[in-house]
């Protein structure tokens, strides 16, 4: 059977498409020119407080957040539980919530996105001089059943962006 | 080519292509720059690497062939749709002046009746900055290019309709030049001499330094 090269291209495409993921995920650090991280910090989670002016019955979203944050810290050995040694205060302020809605998202990409922003403040003790600031947004704008919980699993995936960029630009 | 007022056009990375797709699309790109509001929907030129996407899709008009074409036009058509930027809420964010205090005599230090240490010193002033928040609605287009192009290839063309209609929601932050909390009285003493003190408005400066000149106490 001849198959069309254009059957082969659209395959591809969506494949790309449902591999790639159905989002934006951006990160921006910015950091004290100054400021050198004590070899071995650690990062203590801070304040965490909820900026969007909303109030969400799904979810405790402050709680949620708190704990995705300690848990991926913890898992990447750099939680400092201790509050002693060198370590780098992070609070953090949700800017951005929507849960959006895994049927909209299905019915058309972009409607019902579930999106979450934070803005982090890095602060060094004992003194909590402000090191640096971290901003981190993802979105999930397609997808159909798979997506479904998009509005939980989200808080863990923003979690994981602001540690990312912290490995990145702080603790090299 | 030359234009109206005889100089030569510009063209971006197209230029090397030399095919008349390619031109064709980038006039009509040319055409649409100039944003025209009908409504609350703004018709615009694709705003985010248009001229790069602009020569993708010239290039992929001159592989698919000459029948696509008005389909790639009618996407740089759609990919601008959004409403106007709304306002939303404002929050907050820390920001932090740094005080520096130097005086010729060594003195006692205080920021809002509080013990910071001794001359020469630095110590952070910590207050908040107000960030505004706007929002707008836009197409797949203008947030997922990428995606919105697989996609309408992959319908056949079918989504491309439906990818005009402004659907996601698209913020931007903006800081502004409102303050709260940024006013700190600052004292110093000294033995010997009388107390010097003085208020201290922070407006997003880095550093602050203040120099105060203590005076002998009468009678010492």
């Amino acid at each position: 059977m001849r198959r069309s090269p254009w059957t082969l291209v659209i395959a591809i495409g969506m494949l790309a498409v449902g591999l790639a993921g159905c989002g934006t995920s951006n990160q921006i650090a910015k950091m004290d020119s100054t400021f050198n991280c004590p070899p071995g910090a650690k990062i203590e989670v801070g304040k965490v407080t909820n900026e969007t002016g909303k109030t969400f019955e799904e979810i405790d979203l402050v709680q949620v957040y708190t704990n995705a944050l300690t848990q991926k810290l913890l898992a990447q050995k750099l939680l400092c539980e201790e509050p002693s040694g060198e370590r780098l205060v992070l609070d953090t302020k949700i800017v951005e919530y929507e849960p959006g809605n895994a049927f909209k998202r299905w019915l058309m990409p972009g409607y019902g996105s579930t999106v979450m922003a934070v803005n982090c403040d890095l602060k060094l003790p004992p003194d909590q001089k402000l090191v640096g600031s971290i901003e981190a947004r993802r979105t999930v704008s397609a997808g159909g059943a798979y997506t479904i919980g998009a509005w939980e699993t989200i808080v863990g995936q923003v979690a994981d962006d602001v540690i990312k960029k912290l490995k990145e630009e702080v603790i090299k | 080519m030359l234009d109206e007022k005889g100089q030569k056009e510009r063209w971006p990375s197209c230029r090397r292509m030399k095919l008349w797709r390619a031109r064709f699309l980038y006039t009509e790109w040319q055409r649409n720059s100039f944003a025209k509001e009908e409504g609350m929907c703004m018709i615009r030129a694709p705003n985010n690497g248009s001229s790069e996407l602009v020569c993708s899709l010239a290039l992929l008009a001159r592989f698919v062939g000459s029948r696509l074409t008005p389909l790639f036009v009618a996407i740089l058509l759609v990919g601008g749709c959004a409403t106007d930027w709304q306002k939303d809420r404002s929050h907050f964010k820390t920001v932090q002046t740094e005080l520096r205090v130097e005086s010729q005599t060594e003195g006692k230090v205080f920021v809002d009746n509080r013990y910071v240490g001794t001359t020469p010193l630095k110590v952070p002033l910590e207050y908040q900055q107000q960030v505004d928040k706007k929002v707008r609605n836009v197409s797949y287009w203008e947030t997922n290019p990428g995606t919105a192009l697989l996609l309408t290839v992959g319908s056949l063309g079918l989504y491309l309709p439906f990818s005009a209609i402004p659907v996601e929601t698209q913020s931007e932050y903006s800081a502004q030049d409102v303050f709260k909390n940024n006013v700190f009285s600052v004292k110093v003493e000294a033995e010997g001499c009388e107390q010097w003190q003085e208020s201290v408005t922070c407006q997003g400066e880095n550093t602050i330094v203040l120099k105060p000149v203590l005076q002998r106490a009468t009678g010492q």
